[in-house]
């Protein structure tokens, strides 16, 4: 280009109309980035060669854009020196409003549960609980409900991770082709298990054969149960969950004090109504979101088989192993003990009340991970505009103390969550003398050992917990899935030699070793993520 | 036996056949037009993968190749579909950290270097891009850009050019130039990673920019000749774009040298630019175009379609204005308005109607409203909206208007010629190629001046008639879509005559030839 004008000119109103096109370009384009932008940016308003030589007094358009360049690089450094501040990344403020926001909106994933409890206390009854279960009653209904959490674990990872990802780029009509072909491969694969279950207890009886049968019925009834409230879950619409849950155990209310059809039969219409209504709401949801945005109107279609099987299996088995992960305990505590079981894998009532006392702790931890996901996506854009590259280790260490701040948060919420939750049980001992249950309760002290046995346990589970969101929120499901394949190994080996050894409670072991593993490996990893988040965050396609 | 038809391998980016707009009414016409003489393979970049063709594709049209920059997690499955994903993952296998450093590195290096300094030697960017196509035919495209090491690479490298260079006028680089720097890189080269038909005699770029980076490889790799048509400028518009907006400035100058390097490349090694109006040239020629290269072939019209027919009755009886424009800041319609105000003054019945999508810019649009009532012409003035009838559009005015402050070489300039309706606009892009000799042309953004010629059209009949019925002739002369379609097919003929020469070897940058030798190798093995 050349630098320049050939037509000198001493003539004012060229002066104040090329002034002015500098304030114009400025304020189009900021900082040029070369000459060659303001001329393009120059002809974008108008301005011809002919408009450069007979209105600004220069050759061409080119030239015109070298003086303008020039002025407005000027005009830049003069701002520049104004506006030097220091840097700062987070705000107290919006922080605690996240908190607020994202905590509170976590405890309402642990409604469903209390509202569970709290039927449990008025009614007697909820949508799989019952004071009035034998130890054989329950052993069908635990294992039908474990079977179901463990059969449907890895599905429900799927569904959460594409719902999510769909969803977030406002695609719903992928998100429900999504939902409808992981529910393809999911219910054959409930059947299945049914099937296979069924000819293996039919070949080698390890159970009586009504046995079973309705455990089979219960594990298909919650399985079903889950896999629609894993889309609710998925779809943000939480407090659907809990309205049919509610609903749910209503029907069963209803149908055994009132109709008195017997616990299997109301249980099972509570458990299929429950299903039915977040079903329709779940379909109803869809229509109105895609028919509202026209999605059905574009052609789009998810990957083939092949590639959504290579893009999710990470999550698959990572699900499949959460969820064995947090119920391996049970069976190898069930199957251990003298004397010994009447069954392979028998229902110890203590030791249950324990484990859920216990999860009351873990479910109201885990309301913390909403928060701090949010506030990481929160803030990692914004930080990433603050800091200059040259201090890139300040990025990344910021976001390792934030991480850090997670943690300490995390127990601190988790440390008072087992005092809050033990003392409010505690509590209950007045009543011992009035309900016979609370007096049951409180009779095995192998109850109260599980519990804290087991709240040590999910203090790591969500440390583990919260690593692994980092790394799903950044697309490195791998990190977590390895971490949860040997973390279930580690579980599965220590809980059986010490449930074996030294006593059934001590399958809980298990738990507390395994969970130390997740938390410890996701850690490593989670150090090394840190320190190089600026990778992890480009990488993150 | 039918004659085997020459294969065009035809290179759009968010056009054509899954958007509408001036670029794919242009290429369906061409596409379909030449149904009995050429096969197409729709080479196509897109921004997200959910896309439908929105035209009747013609039989000629044999494949389409789609990129979808973004939204998918595996996207070698749109551009590679006719594999199964098993050869992928195979492919993912074979990319191994060490693969990456010994063959990748030094031509990402090299790479990197021209981004940084676009303005180099145009030879040596087409072979590093045509190296790293290469490499990408045995190796998985998304592991290979997700390796540290390259990370790492283009980090320093950042770093480095800052520091090197005299940055007194310049931002300094934040973080987020390097993650969005380098995700840009991973998202905009992804078309390097598809592969190319070996059966295409021609590559066709609609733009010199992304798509015809598979035209380069297939110079280097077949000696594919290849002919690019320049709408717009593609490296003008990325400057205009780009620098209005709002990201940090090293984001910016990153994404502006990035389609420099690519422009200039194509432009090189080009067999024929054609630009649709000579107002295109000044800016080729400063980015390699070789002027021998350039031949400007102009759009053409149906003039069977768009034709002259008297005025229908809600319009016979008012002067009446017609322009065919989306609302929005470059069509300028803020002075049409203003210009509307001072004719109707003149001629108090007069009637602007522009006919054209509202929902563009709708901040734009609430301007234009508040200047119509401010300037009292609601009655005068009026948005038609979407017209279901086009060809009939022209025929409903006197005149047409477009106040556009850029352009390329507008098709409603030429449709309303068609239709003996002759034109007041502003002497911006190609408009004068057009209008010259049948029309006026007035100075962009200057009211007055455009209101002049409409108020001498609207009061001056014979002038009218005269200029409607010369503009007519010129487009029957010059701008028909038969002559347009011929020159193509013309182009076509003569760079099917050219031998097919390789220029991979001819290649002599370093890092190129050390792959291609170790590439030789892997292939005798994998064989």
């Amino acid at each position: 280009m050349s630098k320049q004008p050939e037509i000198e000119t001493q003539n004012p109103s060229f002066e104040t109309i090329k002034a002015e096109l500098v304030d114009t370009v400025y304020k189009l384009i900021g900082n040029p980035i070369s000459s060659w932008a303001v001329a393009a940016t120059i002809e974008s308003l108008g301005i011809r060669d002919i408009d450069a030589k007979t209105d600004y007094g220069y050759e061409d358009v080119f030239a015109l854009a070298e003086y303008v360049y020039e002025q407005v690089i000027l005009k830049v450094n003069e701002e520049k020196i104004d506006k030097e501040e220091k840097v700062k990344l987070g705000d107290f403020k919006v922080t605690m409003k996240l908190f607020f926001k994202h905590y509170s909106e976590g405890l309402v994933f642990t409604m469903p549960m209390l509202s569970q409890i709290v039927s449990v206390l008025i009614f007697e009854y909820a949508l799989w609980a019952w004071l009035g279960f034998n130890v054989a009653q329950a052993t069908v209904i635990a294992l039908g409900t474990i079977s179901a959490f463990i059969v449907t674990g890895g599905f429900i990872q799927i569904m959460g991770r594409f719902i999510s990802k769909y969803t977030g780029e406002g695609n719903f009509y992928l998100a429900r082709e999504a939902i409808y072909k992981v529910l393809k491969v999911a219910v054959p694969t409930v059947i299945a298990f049914v099937i296979l279950t069924f000819l293996l207890n039919s070949v080698l009886p390890f159970y009586p054969m009504r046995m079973i049968v309705l455990s089979l019925i219960y594990m298909v009834l919650i399985s079903a149960f889950l896999l629609v409230a894993a889309i609710l879950f998925g779809s943000e619409q939480r407090s659907m969950i809990l309205f049919s849950i509610v609903f749910g155990t209503a029907v069963v209310v209803v149908l055994m004090k009132y109709l008195s059809l017997g616990v299997y039969l109301s249980q099972w219409i509570g458990i299929l109504t429950s299903t039915l209504v977040m079903g329709l709401y779940t379909s109803l949801y869809y229509r109105v979101k895609i028919s509202s945005l026209k999605q059905e109107l574009i052609k789009q279609t998810l990957p083939g088989k092949e590639v959504s099987y290579y893009n999710s299996y990470r999550f698959f088995i990572y699900g499949f192993c959460y969820f064995s992960f947090l119920f391996v305990d049970r069976i190898l505590a069930w199957s251990a003990g003298t004397p010994p079981p009447a069954y392979i894998i028998w229902f110890n009532t203590p030791y249950e009340l324990g484990m859920d006392w216990a999860l009351i702790t873990f479910v109201i931890t885990i309301a913390m991970l909403e928060f701090s996901i949010h506030a990481f996506s929160r803030f990692i854009i914004p930080a990433q505009k603050k800091v200059s590259a040259s201090n890139m280790k300040y990025f990344n260490s910021y976001f390792r103390k934030f991480y850090t701040a997670q943690v300490v948060l995390v127990l601190l919420v988790n440390v008072v969550s087992i005092i809050v939750t033990y003392y409010g049980v505690m509590s209950l001992q007045g009543f011992e003398d009035r309900i016979p249950e609370i007096r049951d309760f409180f009779e095995n002290p192998i109850t109260t050992k599980v519990f804290w046995l087991a709240s040590f346990g999910y203090i790591f589970v969500v440390i583990g917990l919260l690593n692994s969101l980092f790394f799903f929120t950044l697309n490195r499901p791998e990190f977590v899935m390895y971490s949860m394949i040997g973390s279930l190994v580690v579980n599965c080996i220590v809980g059986f030699v010490c449930s074996r050894t030294f006593g059934f409670e001590y399958a809980t072991i298990g738990l507390i070793v395994g969970a130390i593993t997740f938390a410890v490996s996701t850690g490593l990893i989670a150090r090394r993520f840190f320190k190089h988040l600026d990778y992890f965050y480009y990488s993150a396609y | 036996m039918a004659k085997k038809k020459p294969i065009v391998l035809f290179g759009t980016e968010g056009s054509y056949p899954f958007s509408g707009g001036g670029v794919s009414t242009w290429a369906h016409i061409l596409c379909s037009e030449l149904a009995e003489k050429i096969d197409f393979y729709i080479f196509t970049i897109t921004g997200n993968p959910f896309v439908e063709s929105r035209y009747k594709l013609t039989d000629n049209v044999k494949r389409i190749i789609h990129v979808p920059l973004w939204g998918v997690e595996e996207p070698v499955e749109y551009y590679d579909d006719e594999k199964p994903f098993s050869y992928q993952i195979a492919k993912k296998a074979r990319t191994t950290p060490e693969v990456v450093k010994r063959l990748y590195m030094p031509l990402f290096r090299d790479f990197i270097n021209i981004l940084f300094d676009p303005f180099q030697d145009p030879r040596r960017i087409g072979e590093i891009i045509y190296g790293m196509w290469k490499y990408f035919d045995l190796y998985d495209y998304k592991l290979t850009m997700r390796e540290p090491g390259l990370w790492i690479e283009f980090k320093s490298a950042l770093m480095n050019e800052y520091k090197d260079t005299d940055h007194t006028f310049g931002d300094e680089p934040k973080v987020f130039d390097v993650t969005f720097g380098m995700r840009w890189l991973y998202h905009f080269l992804m078309p390097l990673a598809s592969p190319i038909p070996e059966e295409v005699d021609i590559t066709h770029s609609t733009l010199a920019g992304f798509p015809a980076l598979v035209a380069i490889a297939a110079k280097y790799e077949y000696g594919t000749p290849s002919i690019v048509t320049d709408h717009g400028v593609y490296i003008r518009e990325r400057l205009i774009n780009v620098g209005r907006a709002d990201m940090p400035f090293f984001s910016k100058k990153l994404l502006v040298n990035l389609a420099t390097m690519v422009t200039r490349a194509v432009y090189f090694n080009s067999d024929q630019i054609s630009p649709v109006t000579t107002a295109n040239k000044k800016w080729e020629l400063k980015f390699e175009a070789p002027e021998s290269s350039i031949a400007p072939i102009y759009n053409g019209v149906d003039t069977d379609i768009f034709k002259p027919t008297s005025k229908p009755s809600h319009t016979a009886d008012k002067p009446t204005v017609i322009a065919v424009a989306q609302v929005f800041a470059l069509k300028d319609i803020e002075t049409m308005i203003r210009t509307c105000d001072i004719v109707r003054k003149e001629i108090p019945d007069v009637q602007f109607i522009v006919y054209g999508s509202l929902d563009v810019d709708p901040e734009y649009v609430q301007m234009c409203r508040d200047l119509i009532k401010e300037l009292g012409v609601d009655d005068y003035f009026k948005f038609g909206g979407f017209h279901n009838q086009p060809s009939m559009i022209f025929n409903e005015g006197d005149i047409s208007i477009l106040t556009s402050i850029s352009e390329g070489f507008p098709y409603t300039v030429i449709e309303s010629m068609s239709c003996g309706r002759p034109v007041v606009a502003t002497d911006v892009g190609g408009i004068k190629d057009a209008l010259e000799g049948c029309g006026i042309l007035c100075k962009p953004r200057y009211p007055q001046g455009i209101a002049d010629g409409v108020i001498k059209l609207l009061t001056d009949t014979n002038l009218r008639l005269e200029l409607g019925k010369k503009a007519r002739e010129k487009v029957l002369i010059n701008f028909t879509t038969e002559k347009s379609v011929d020159a193509y097919y013309e182009a076509y003929n003569k760079l099917l005559e050219k031998p097919k020469i390789p220029l991979k070897d001819q290649i002599q940058e370093k890092s190129v030839l050390a792959l291609l030798e170790e590439m030789k190798e892997v292939n005798e093995q994998t064989a």
